[in-house]
């Protein structure tokens, strides 16, 4: 994969630039301005990650959001003592937004499977866009709201009754 | 017969504003009043004078009385003028002295009061009342005796000995005043009803302040700029009118009283010349009146004067006082007794919490707990366990039910038999300016007394600080603030030692860690350092290559000049500028926001503004000083921390070509001024951590960053150098309200502040909530293990799967105790707890 950090470096970019680029095209901030997206691209920071090492921990509130700038990483449940693998994430995949808006415990472990750099938000930081920006959580908890929604509808279009106890506690989470 | 009253202690908000006249100031006042007495005789002898001057010395033409009479007429003048500043000199002192007496003791009592009133006070009207409102009643209190004794005897005085030079006019220039002596108080009634006011309407004017400043997120989320500008407008409307009536009549007061003093000679001449016409009155008795009259208007304007102040004065002490005159509820110390030393015991019993309104935050709660018992309050937000946690803390004051400490009620308790016995942890707690060491000294202190705890006698021990820096978990923190010091000139002692670690930490680390770490090597760039630093690549001995002198020495801009560093860096710095004021134009500035740019938060108008005038400039059209400017900004930039540009490999190599230049000229020019990063020398612009590596940490690898933190940590045990750095990092400046920690290190701090007291009875409410789960956990370990059986443990909790532990969990839900037992126990029954603890499915 043509990462955005080489690129970004080959054309002497600064990390805030790329940042910039990257928070362009995130879905979650499709509705704020671009002078808030440019306070975020600021305010948050890189960490890299070795094969192996856990990028958050289940049960913990780490308070960060993180987008997967590079490499690539699993998501992990960890349940009566035993590691059950989830899904894998690309880069270009952002998790945790919802930590950023309030205190919220990781329901999972993500755990990065290849050389992994991350950009890294706070909650800490979000709070103070917040508080320049008083709109933003408004209009970020609109794209989770429609991100939900889809994923709902998505889930409904593949439903099938054989499937639908298994199903049963998740259906209607859209309705929260 | 005297017998010594006892004295009687009555609370601050009750005093009169004339006990403050005499109390402490006995002895300041007589003086005063024995310098007016003289200053009053001194100031009718130029009266008399001018008769003389006018009668012997000029009437007889004689020219040694006329130098005598007038020698005698300076040196009264003098002396008068002398006095004059004598008597204000100790009038202001005790006015300050009063103000700041006023001020302590009103500070002192406020503290005291309980929490309810703080929730429905803005902190706008207690700043507004310490600062403002006091300094009025303060300068009456400096004028009570000086200003009415002074002038009254001053006119009386004239008025003595006018009369006695002419009965009739002596009395027609006084009949005046009893005219103005019946308005004036008429319109001072008006004067003081609109002070009253005034007084009002500025209090709900600073709450309105305070209130849209700590609601500014609801004002600007809900675009509700309208709403509250016509609130606001409409309060500050009511106080300009209130404010001009106020200012009008008091005026109004001076204009009539100036009126009639000028009134006075219109008499004395229309009389006075009749007589003097008829041959009854001396010339000179008519200047000695003319004369008079003058001097009669200042006695009787600072008459006026003080009266006003009286007026103003006493409306606003009795309001101040008035608003703050609270019940307090409880005794700060007993007199009679030292402090119980009661046994950890709990007993709650039928306690109820009733608001003014009615609401019943907890109903009929019953519960016990033993000494060394461990009991943890659970519950919805709202349920009433933090309120009962307050309670028992006696914070909160029940309103019915009995709740007893050790077997003594807690409301009857002083306030030192609680800080005796009891340590409470908030979960936002309070961190207040200064070293970590003094934060977790902080309840200490106020139990052992500042004396004693800080000439040594009751001061802890290291170990004891270093035990509860252990068991809050703030031990790593405490060393890493520690590591991360920049020795000052007083702390030289450790340098050798340092660089002692540092050839340990190389032999035994060096490996393992120099992927992480980029090291002081005379060939390759730092990222984490700022490009002055990578020019000049050693710690400056001499000031001027000091990172903020470099613009001044003119050696090191030649230099740049000809290692053509000039224009690049330029270019940098206005980048830099460029983009941190196009991103931070029009934000209220925030510490954070200067973390990834070397603009600092104090500069940034300056930058802001050079950004302005250069837009459209090329780089050679721009003056000096913004050239020095954008230079400084980019010998600040560190590419690894400011991530706000980047460096090309090009200017990187330019930077290492201009690193050997520089000590190259450096050599030939001043060769003691730079000493060079070298193994076996300490760099004091570098923290103790950087020394000991000899380098500086690059990885943004959270697992690299903490190999590298648990190698130093075995090389400093295996120096025995931990405690020493523990020292060093408990001198740690933790910023207004510890700001520079974050949520959870302030937390941690609290509870060493609590566990460093080691009282009988601990509460804590929900006081490990910013913390990670490992760190609740271990706190939570520690609280089970280390304290069990020592204190008594009352802990608000919010995460269930620590309670496990408790000895009891109660569950509280609306105001009422639902189910209490052990955790065992409450998962068996399959209540509440369980139904919290497992979801609401």
């Amino acid at each position: 994969m043509n990462s955005r950090m080489d690129t970004t470096d080959a054309d002497n970019k600064s990390e805030f630039s790329a940042n910039l680029n990257v928070f362009r095209q995130i879905e979650f901030f499709s509705g704020v301005s671009m002078d808030v997206i440019k306070l975020f691209a600021f305010l948050c920071k890189r960490q890299s990650y070795k094969p192996g090492d856990a990028i958050f921990l289940q049960d913990e509130d780490d308070q960060c959001a993180y987008y997967i700038l590079s490499g690539a990483a699993k998501l992990v449940l960890k349940k009566d003592e035993k590691d059950y693998s989830i899904r894998e994430y690309k880069a270009e995949s952002y998790l945790g937004v919802l930590s950023l808006m309030a205190p919220m415990v990781k329901q999972f472990s993500l755990v990065a499977t290849a050389d992994t750099t991350c950009i890294v938000m706070t909650r800490n930081a979000f709070a103070k866009i917040a508080d320049q920006f008083p709109d933003t959580p408004l209009k970020i908890i609109r794209a989770i709201g429609q991100r939900i929604a889809t994923a709902e509808r998505k889930c409904i279009m593949e439903f099938e009754p054989e499937k639908k106890e298994d199903l049963r506690n998740l259906l209607g989470i859209s309705l929260i | 017969m005297k017998t010594k009253p006892e004295k009687k202690f009555i609370p601050v908000v009750n005093r009169t504003l004339s006990s403050w006249i005499m109390e402490g100031n006995l002895k300041l006042q007589i003086l005063l009043v024995v310098i007016i007495l003289i200053t009053v005789a001194i100031r009718v002898v130029p009266l008399e004078m001018q008769q003389r001057i006018v009668n012997e010395a000029i009437n007889l033409r004689k020219l040694d009385l006329l130098v005598l009479y007038c020698g005698i007429y300076l040196l009264a003048v003098v002396s008068a003028s002398l006095l004059k500043l004598i008597i204000n000199l100790i009038q202001t002192r005790i006015s300050e002295k009063v103000t700041a007496e006023m001020r302590k003791q009103l500070y002192h009592h406020i503290l005291n009061i309980g929490l309810d009133f703080f929730r429905t006070t803005p902190p706008g009207t207690v700043v507004n009342s310490l600062l403002n409102e006091l300094n009025i009643p303060g300068n009456y209190v400096g004028m009570a005796i000086a200003v009415p004794l002074i002038n009254i005897v001053t006119l009386l005085a004239f008025a003595g000995y006018l009369i006695v030079l002419n009965p009739l006019l002596g009395v027609v220039s006084f009949a005046l005043y009893p005219i103005m002596l019946y308005i004036i108080p008429l319109l001072q009634r008006r004067v003081n009803r609109d002070n009253k006011e005034r007084l009002n309407a500025s209090r709900i004017l600073s709450s309105k302040i305070v209130e849209s400043v700590s609601g500014i997120h609801e004002v600007q989320a809900n675009g509700a700029f309208e709403i509250e500008n016509h609130k606001y407008d409409k309060i500050v409307d009511d106080l300009m009118d209130i404010r001009i009536r106020w200012t009008l009549y008091k005026y109004a007061i001076k204009i009539i009283s100036n009126f009639f003093v000028n009134l006075g000679p219109f008499l004395i001449f229309i009389i006075g010349g009749y007589l003097a016409i008829n041959g009854q009155l001396g010339l000179g008795a008519l200047v000695a009146f003319l004369s008079a009259q003058e001097k009669l208007y200042d006695p009787w304007k600072e008459l006026i004067e003080f009266y006003q102040v009286y007026q103003d004065g006493s409306i606003n002490y009795y309001k101040t006082m008035g608003y703050f005159d609270v019940p307090i509820d409880t005794v700060l110390a007993a007199k009679d007794r030292a402090p119980f030393e009661l046994e950890g015991s709990v007993h709650v019993d039928h306690v109820t919490l009733e608001t003014p309104d009615g609401i019943k935050l907890l109903d009929n709660v019953s519960l016990d707990v033993a000494p060394g018992e461990q009991l943890a309050l659970v519950g919805f937000s709202g349920s009433g366990k933090s309120s009962l946690a307050l309670c028992i803390a006696q914070l909160y004051r029940y309103t019915s039910g009995h709740a007893t400490l050790g077997g003594k009620e807690i409301s009857e308790l002083t306030k030192a038999d609680i800080t005796q016995n009891m340590g409470l942890v908030s979960q936002s707690p309070f961190i207040f300016e200064g070293t970590i060491r003094e934060n977790l000294m902080y309840s200490y202190t106020a139990l052992f007394g500042e004396t004693c705890t800080l000439e040594g006698e009751c001061a802890p021990e290291l170990d004891g600080l270093v035990q509860v820096l252990q068991q809050s978990g703030l031990f790593v923190d405490v060393l890493r603030f520690g590591l991360n010091t920049i020795l000052q000139a007083d702390e030289e002692e450790i340098v050798p030692v340092v660089i002692n670690m540092r050839k340990t930490f190389q032999e035994d680390y060096g490996e393992a860690i120099a992927e992480w770490v980029e090291f002081f090597d005379e060939k390759q760039f730092l990222s984490y350092a700022s490009i002055a630093e990578n020019i000049i690549f050693g710690a400056p001995a001499a000031d001027d290559f000091k990172n903020d002198q470099l613009m001044e020495n003119q050696f090191f801009l030649n230099f740049l000049d000809d290692a053509d560093l000039t224009r690049p860096l330029l270019t940098l710095g206005k980048e830099i500028a460029h983009q941190t004021v196009d991103i931070l134009k029009n934000l209220t500035l925030d510490r954070m926001f200067f973390e990834q740019t070397p603009i600092k938060p104090e500069e940034f108008d300056e930058y802001q503004e050079i950004v302005r005038v250069i837009k459209n400039k090329n780089l050679h059209q721009i003056n000096q000083k913004q050239t020095r400017a954008l230079l400084d900004l980019a010998l600040r930039f560190s590419p690894g921390k400011h991530r706000i540009a980047a460096l090309s490999e090009f200017m990187i190599h330019l930077i290492l070509e201009g690193r050997f230049l520089f000590k190259e000229r450096i050599k030939q020019k001043n060769a003691g001024a730079v000493s060079f990063f070298r193994n076996d020398q300490y760099i004091h612009s570098q923290t103790i951590f950087n020394n000991i590596l000899f380098g500086i940490v690059k990885t943004t690898n959270p697992a690299a960053q903490e190999k590298i933190n648990q190698f130093m940590i075995a090389l400093l045990i295996g120096e025995d150098f931990l405690e020493r750095m523990i020292e060093i990092g408990m001198n740690f400046n933790v910023g207004t309200k510890g700001n520079n920690l974050s949520g959870g290190q302030r937390q941690k701090l609290a509870i060493a502040r609590t566990f460093l007291k080691s009282p009988a009875v601990m509460i804590l409410d929900e006081a490990t909530s910013a913390l990670d789960n490992n760190s609740q956990k271990r706190i939570q370990s520690v609280l089970s293990r280390q304290w069990k059986g020592k204190s008594t443990l009352i802990a608000v909790v919010h995460r269930l799967d620590i309670v496990k532990d408790y000895d009891k969990i109660a569950f509280l839900k609306a105001g009422k105790i639902v189910e209490m037992g052990t955790y065992d126990e409450l998962m068996a029954k399959k209540g509440y707890f369980y139904e919290l603890a497992y979801g609401h499915n």
